[in-house]
């Protein structure tokens, strides 16, 4: 009697929980119907049009990696801005606006992943940016229309870590002491997409610092039972690894 | 810190509930409105619960709050008003953004989120490292007897919020004269992989006996760390050659304080402990200084693009550094305090490219 209780107690809750479920999403995926359903009537309008208004993207776009890709898709029509955009001629026709008839690749990232299927593969590792959470978008980091699609490429005035330094002011120093991994940028060391280490480590323990460091017996004493005790950033060693104001070897 | 998050979450309330208004005074007009509301969310978790809230960036159990609201209104022939929104205030995770524009001329932009980041209890440790009969239940956790020394609740959480004022002349996409405003905070606890070393017997000393014990005692870190950045952009086109240049003061301030716990755990329940909590109090402070000119031309039919330009930025950096050890001859007992060091530091950096 008891389990059957149980059962059904289990039952109503799940029934209401699908309910709620349906009631909660019901309006984002009418949304999101209504806006596949309208660009299915769309067409394909061409980058030029689109350069009438937004000549600011479209000129900057000429000298992004993005353009090296515009090949024009002849069953569809598809080139350059609608190729992530989707067809157009809803969004020129009204007279343009934020998301009218047009797809915003910054509030879904779905249009990214159709080609970098790779970074969606990462941000679904335990421990990533929450770009699927929808807490951050592709575009916080990247300059899609930008000739600096990659934030560490040399294209750019600013620094190779520019785009982790918005967030992470306090990685980027000055430092007396700086590491020189960071130099080469925080890729040297972190997975920026996703990984399967905490903190987006590429490795968790000494085996990292080994990439660069990859020597055995170090010359102040180091040996094999450091490597065995645990990573070189713990436990009262190279604590401050970005980069010490106080002592050469990061220990504080 | 938290009256600034406190006012800003009022303002997106007073905000959204002036867009629940507009929803209901628009119905009889033209203007673009949708609203998703989530009445109901909610997440069982069944296992670690921390883990949970790390991994997926969610706190477990119930909130309910709006998930979207889109709002377009044309105010008349050429000033429009958009704004797009959040709010889910249980767990601070907010979202607001409004432009309002005037064809061409100028408009006003502001961008506001916020949200918690989640870490699991853990602090690093390796999940399959339980000592079995040290008498402790809550090993992988912050232990009880050291919460006394955190100054802040004892889940590991972190809120994030960015906030941005952006006014401006000429189209939004592409400004002849803009100002922007920009603030970045973080402000709660994280775990931390430097972790402590654990003893795995009394007396065996790290330094000179490495081999002999593990790094896996629980590290954290109380973070409190804003951005304040002030920017300037201009543009000009003068003979053919677009000229840009650009300008912005960045305040940063960080403060945070690290703990680390170094435990003894002896083979048998009931052997006296020796612990030792570790902290390290350092606030890098910096102010940056930047300004870039840069000079663009399209030639040859748009087919040919040129570009010169200078970026200088100024930092000044300062940086102030106290460590303290606590110690004690027995688990729970009075940790007396005693200086390792203190140390300042002031660094100039100029870099140009």
């Amino acid at each position: 009697m008891k389990l059957r209780m149980g059962m059904l107690h289990q039952v109503l809750l799940a029934a209401m929980v699908v309910f709620i479920g349906c009631v909660a999403y019901a309006p984002t995926a009418r949304a999101e119907v209504k806006l596949q359903e309208l660009l299915k009537k769309a067409k394909y309008v061409g980058t030029d049009t689109c350069a009438t208004c937004h000549d600011k993207e479209f000129k900057a776009y000429k000298l992004s990696t993005h353009a090296r890709i515009n090949i024009k898709d002849d069953t569809t029509g598809a080139e350059g801005c609608e190729t992530c955009h989707g067809p157009g001629s809803i969004h020129a026709d009204a007279g343009g606006g934020k998301g009218v008839g047009i797809i915003n690749p910054k509030k879904n990232p779905d249009t990214c992943f159709a080609c970098h299927t790779d970074k969606k593969i990462q941000f679904r590792l335990p421990y990533h940016h929450p770009v699927l959470e929808g807490k951050m978008s592709c575009t916080d980091c990247h300059d899609a229309h930008g000739m600096d699609v990659r934030p560490w490429t040399a294209t750019s005035e600013k620094g190779v870590n520019e785009a982790c330094f918005k967030c992470h002011t306090d990685k980027r120093g000055p430092f007396t002491f700086p590491h020189d991994a960071m130099k080469e940028g925080c890729t040297t060391c972190h997975q920026v997409h996703g990984s399967v280490n905490d903190k987006m480590l590429l490795a968790r323990d000494v085996s990292l610092c080994l990439k660069c460091h990859a020597f055995r017996n170090f010359a102040d004493g180091h040996n094999d039972d450091f490597a065995r005790a645990g990573a070189c950033w713990a436990a009262g060693c190279h604590q401050q690894i970005h980069g010490s104001n106080f002592y050469p070897r990061y220990t504080y | 810190m938290k009256s600034f998050r406190l006012l800003l979450s009022i303002i997106l309330a007073v905000y959204m509930t002036g867009m629940g208004c507009l929803v209901n005074a628009q119905e009889a007009n033209t203007s673009a409105i949708n609203v998703t509301i989530a009445p109901v969310q909610y997440a069982s978790v069944n296992g670690d619960v921390g883990k949970f809230r790390a991994l997926n960036w969610m706190k477990d159990g119930g909130d309910a709050g709006i998930s979207d609201i889109t709002f377009l209104k044309q105010i008349n022939k050429d000033t429009t008003l958009e704004a797009q929104g959040s709010a889910f205030l249980k767990t601070d995770n907010n979202k607001g953004y409004m432009l309002l524009k005037k064809g061409d001329l100028a408009f006003l932009k502001i961008d506001y989120n916020a949200y918690r980041k989640y870490f699991d209890g853990t602090g690093g440790v390796y999940p399959n490292e339980i000592i079995s009969g040290a008498g402790h239940t809550d090993y992988g956790k912050i232990p009880s007897q050291y919460q006394g020394a955190k100054p802040n609740s004892p889940d590991l959480q972190m809120d994030v919020s960015f906030f941005k004022l952006e006014a401006g002349l000429g189209p939004v996409s592409d400004p002849f004269f803009d100002v922007a405003y920009e603030h970045n905070s973080k402000d709660g606890n994280k775990s931390l992989l430097q972790w402590a070393p654990l003893y795995p017997s009394i007396g065996a000393t790290p330094q000179t006996n490495s081999a002999s014990y593990k790094k896996i005692a629980p590290a954290w870190a109380s973070i409190n760390n804003y951005t304040d950045t002030i920017t300037l952009k201009e543009k000009k086109d003068f003979a053919g050659i677009t000229f840009k240049a650009d300008q912005h003061v960045e305040v940063d301030y960080n403060h945070s304080k690290t703990y680390m716990q170094y435990l003894n755990f002896p083979n048998t329940v009931g052997t006296t402990y020796q612990n030792q909590l570790n902290t390290v109090d350092d606030s890098p402070n910096a102010k940056l200084f930047g300004s870039g000119v840069r000079a663009e031309k399209w030639m040859l039919n748009d087919k040919t693009f040129t570009a010169l330009g200078y970026h200088f930025s100024h930092i000044n950096a300062t940086d102030v550094m106290q460590r303290m050890a606590y110690s004690s001859t027995s688990l729970g007992g009075v940790l007396t305090a005693r200086p390792t060091s203190s140390s300042s530091s002031g660094l100039s950096h100029s870099k140009s490219s």
